[in-house]
């Protein structure tokens, strides 16, 4: 690109915005323009910090976290418990973090398994329509009809509580939401020129599927689960919170809120500590998708 | 010269949520080997739709090819199972569209884009379509070619990207080229070279071209023989100095009128024709060009007329230019 510039010597003429979305998902200049988004930067740090806590723990305690302590109980921060300890005595900091494991891998595989089901079934309603279309986008209209929590909490009843459940109660209701804007994208794609030219040269359904409408219709959904990923870490922690989720010994933040709710007066830091969690990491994923969202809008762009 | 296209009462319409538009009514031609045929009409005269049902392009629903055959070397390609149809498409049939800014998707390579037919059609190898790609874009006169087979689209101007649209619909050597409004959404320096370009491939590569276009100007040098479009039918077809000689039709007498000369034998102000085209969504008993025109008289209004014999290669839909009567010269035109 620069060396174009270079070599003829003019500017380019204003790109499409096709184009400017090919620039921006190609180069280098995605990165570059989230990392100027401040709330982006912001998400990505927090989401950052997390991580590599989560996965190394031992950076900051060294505490086993179900290893009990009932001689040290509700103790407040010192120097041995950084974040104190809870009612059995275990290491509130060493929860938090193995919490922060659990939260990810369970609103991972949620966003996952609702995303990539949600995006095929827009991408088959949105292209082939009719029928197709029709029944399909029935169904998600049936699943988004229940509020989202009260789905979970009917698919946890269907099927008990647990990780393996949860995640699956997430990723179902996570469906219709990635179907319908997968299907809106799929719409707009499939009505330009160069799937009819695409077409026109002999190219069968799937091929153009593959060739054509997916690589074009990925980035609104994918953005999105940026975004959904917050809302899963929330209900999962809401699920746990209500007892239908992970049960007790396991660190799960909505559980441990809820089990330090009875201690709020005698040692408040347990529930600032879980509720700063979840808050903090919630925040950290909404600036991220909130800045993807600019990066990869052409409309938002400079 | 060879017939290599038939085309019998291909009819067309749409159903859409206001009614159904009857978008082609009954549209019959041949097309021999190596010929170039004009075809042109105003937006809505139902030029590309009927281009696109020959190989089943339209979108359906909610278009659909009500009734016509189109026999392509024996085959009726409105006949063909689907796989038969995409077999078709790109390797005997190449496609054009208008506008070259938008019929390349944004994300893949060019010569991505070029190879994907001869991947298809030649099955060639992914090294021997890179090949040959290369030798297309400097058959359409691409200059540094071999530098930008790995370009993206928008890196490419208008007129370059049609080039890459042009070389794609060749890239299989087709025995029919259609090009549906190439030239429009680019300069007029630009479009005088791509004309010369598909002049110069058809003399090269022997194939017969259907160049749809609004512009009689365009087609002067170009075609052999001339289509022209209304409300979704031909009113007129000619060969090409017939047509601008003696056109027989009210409608084609309009355009012609309505052409800027750059030697100044008309008036200062271009002819318009008033009026406008009518409502597809009705059925038409009448001719369809009387609401608009100067010389209908009642039964025009009662009854419209079929294709004419004019002489041996013309024709015309008209009661009262066509026929074998006198000829309308262009100087009662004005």
């Amino acid at each position: 690109m620069t060396a174009r510039v270079k070599a003829s010597g003019q500017p380019t003429a204003r790109p499409g915005l096709g184009a400017r979305l090919a620039e921006a998902t190609t180069g280098r200049q995605a990165l570059g323009r989230l990392l100027h988004n401040r709330m982006a930067l912001l998400g990505l740090i927090i989401i950052v910090v997390y991580v590599v806590l989560a996965a190394f723990p031992s950076i900051l305690t060294q505490h086993d976290p179900n290893v009990q302590n009932l001689a040290r109980t509700l103790e407040p921060p010192s120097a041995e418990y950084r974040l104190g300890t809870d009612e059995f005595g275990r290491d509130v900091l060493s929860r938090v973090l193995h919490g922060a494991r659990l939260s990810f891998t369970i609103a991972g595989l949620a966003v996952i398994l609702g995303g990539l089901s949600g995006f095929a079934i827009g991408l088959l309603a949105g292209y082939f329509g009719g029928a197709v279309d029709t029944v399909l986008m029935r169904l998600m209209d049936v699943l988004l009809a229940m509020p989202g929590i009260l789905l979970a909490i009917a698919v946890i009843a269907a099927l008990g509580a647990g990780i393996g459940n949860v995640i699956i109660a997430i990723g179902i209701y996570n469906i219709p939401q990635f179907a319908r804007l997968t299907r809106s994208t799929v719409l707009g794609v499939k009505t330009q020129d160069f799937v009819l030219a695409s077409r026109s040269i002999g190219s069968s359904a799937p091929e153009i599927l593959v060739r054509h409408i997916i690589p074009n219709a990925w980035g609104a959904p994918f953005v999105f689960a940026m975004l959904r990923f917050s809302t899963a870490i929330l209900t999962a922690s809401g699920l746990s919170f209500l007892g239908l989720g992970v049960s007790p010994p396991t660190p799960e933040w909505g559980a441990m809120l809820a089990a330090s709710r009875g201690y709020m007066r005698l040692a408040p830091h347990l529930v600032l500590a879980y509720g700063l969690a979840i808050s903090t990491l919630v925040l950290g994923f909404n600036a991220l998708g909130e800045g993807l969202r600019d990066v990869f809008d052409p409309r938002t762009a400079r | 010269m060879a017939r290599l296209l038939e085309v019998r009462d291909l009819t067309t319409c749409f159903h859409t949520p206001e009614g159904v538009v009857h978008a082609v009514n009954g549209v019959s031609f041949d097309l021999a080997e190596g010929e170039t045929l004009g075809i042109v009409g105003e937006s809505g005269s139902g030029k590309t739709v009927s281009m696109l049902s020959l190989l089943r392009l339209i979108p359906e629903p909610p278009g659909r090819i009500v009734r016509g055959q189109a026999l392509f070397q024996g085959k009726d390609l409105l006949k063909l199972d689907r796989e038969a149809i995409q077999k078709m498409r790109g390797s005997q049939v190449g496609f054009v569209f208008q506008d070259p800014m938008t019929s390349l998707n944004p994300l893949m390579r060019i010569g991505e884009q070029l190879s994907e037919p001869m991947l298809k059609h030649l099955r060639l190898t992914p090294r021997q379509a890179r090949n040959r790609s290369l030798e297309l874009l400097k058959l359409v006169g691409i200059p540094g070619a071999a530098h930008r087979l790995d370009d993206y689209p928008h890196q490419f101007s208008g007129g370059m990207r049609q080039r890459v649209m042009i070389a794609m619909a060749l890239s299989c050597e087709p025995k029919i080229l259609i090009a549906d409004e190439p030239t429009t959404a680019l300069d007029v320096t630009i479009q005088a070279q791509v004309v010369a370009l598909v002049k110069d491939l058809r003399r090269r590569l022997g194939m017969a071209v259907i160049w749809i276009t609004h512009d009689l100007g365009v087609l002067a040098g170009l075609a052999h023989r001339v289509v022209v479009m209304y409300a979704g039918s031909i009113v007129e077809q000619a060969p090409v100095r017939q047509l601008y000689k003696d056109p027989r039709h009210p409608y084609t007498l309009g355009l012609l009128g309505a052409l800027p000369r750059v030697d100044g034998q008309h008036a200062e102000r271009l002819a318009n024709i008033a009026g406008r085209p009518p409502d597809l969504l009705k059925p038409i008993i009448h001719c369809p060009f009387a609401p608009r025109c100067r010389f209908a008289i009642a039964r025009c209004w009662e009854t419209n007329p079929a294709l004419l014999p004019v002489s041996d290669a013309h024709q015309s839909a008209c009661w009262v230019l066509g026929g074998t009567g006198e000829p309308f010269g262009e100087t009662q035109v004005d």
